[in-house]
């Protein structure tokens, strides 16, 4: 059982492609479909890549966690930015192809099974999923 | 010389009057993004009419990188080719609707082949309707232009087209 926390500082876009690789290990470590393994990996490179876009510079924690018998895969985005001005809005369906980048997050949130977001203005955002297997 | 090697990075060639761009690499945004000015300059220099983007050894598209692909399908419009996606994975096609990112915008396609058979009408037109446009091309200028070949035919008047339109059929 590896239940070792990754911290991947998100400091460039290398570092984008790199959190992402790290979910899909540790997604396969938990046990997930490797279907479950790549979407779980687009879910951190779209926080990571919100991160750097909006923030700049923040952190991506991954770690498999357990309860009830049941094993699951826990992503932290957390950045020092200027944090997300309204909720409503970046969680709505918004994204469209050709109106440039959309935050994603409504679709990390189909994706994921929790999604729990905290932002405070000047101060930065933190957002945490969990998915279970 | 340099883009030379840029371009060999993503080893883009062509095929059956299509530009087939392989994408294996995941993520690295500077490099979708010189991929998408490689692709855009190859349009240009070659003319070509279809581009297959193959990303079949794709295991993960987030947001940029599905902009990126639709822009540069956009902008190959632009320039007069059209983009076909093709070998999208079931997992990829799977995060993309969940992620709300749709290609509405750009056809896609199974595989390669399947590209090619989507780009065939446009990249090898019939043949009719270019004779006709070439026969009136042939009438006015009257061998003014040395060097276009088919102006100076154009000279001797109706046997030498003819003689043309044997040649193609």
């Amino acid at each position: 059982m590896k239940n070792k926390e990754k911290n991947i500082k998100i400091h460039g876009e290398a570092d984008i492609a790199e959190a992402s690789f790290e979910g899909k290990l540790s997604a396969e470590t938990a046990g997930f479909r490797q279907s479950e393994q790549y979407m779980i990996a687009t879910v951190i490179s779209e926080l990571a890549r919100n991160t750097f876009l909006y923030a700049l510079r923040g952190e991506i924690r991954i770690k498999i966690i357990e309860s009830n018998n049941k094993k699951g895969i826990e992503i932290v985005a957390q950045d020092e930015g200027f944090g997300i001005k309204d909720i409503g809005q970046a969680m709505k369906d918004n994204f469209s192809t050709s109106n440039g980048l959309g935050l994603g997050l409504p679709g990390v949130k189909r994706i994921m099974d929790e999604f729990v977001i905290e932002t405070k203005a000047e101060v930065g955002t933190k957002i945490t999923v969990r998915k279970w297997v | 010389m340099e883009e030379e090697i840029e371009l060999s990075r993503v080893a883009m060639h062509i095929s059956r009057g299509c530009l087939i761009v392989p994408i294996q690499i995941e993520l690295y945004d500077e490099i979708i993004l010189r991929i998408q000015k490689d692709i855009l300059e190859r349009v240009k220099d070659t003319g070509v009419k279809g581009v297959i983007i193959d990303v079949s050894g794709v295991e993960i598209i987030d947001s940029f990188f599905a902009q990126a692909i639709c822009d540069t399908a956009r902008m190959t419009y632009m320039l007069g080719a059209t983009t076909v996606l093709a070998g999208l994975k079931p997992e990829v096609a799977a995060s993309l609707v969940d992620l709300d990112i749709d290609f509405r915008d750009i056809q896609t396609a199974m595989d390669i082949e399947a590209g090619f058979q989507r780009l065939e009408p446009l990249v090898r037109p019939k043949e009719e309707p270019e004779e006709i446009e070439e026969y009136e091309e042939i009438e006015e200028p009257e061998g003014e232009f040395d060097e276009d070949q088919e102006v100076q035919i154009g000279e001797d008047g109706e046997i030498e087209e003819e003689d043309n339109y044997k040649d193609e059929e």
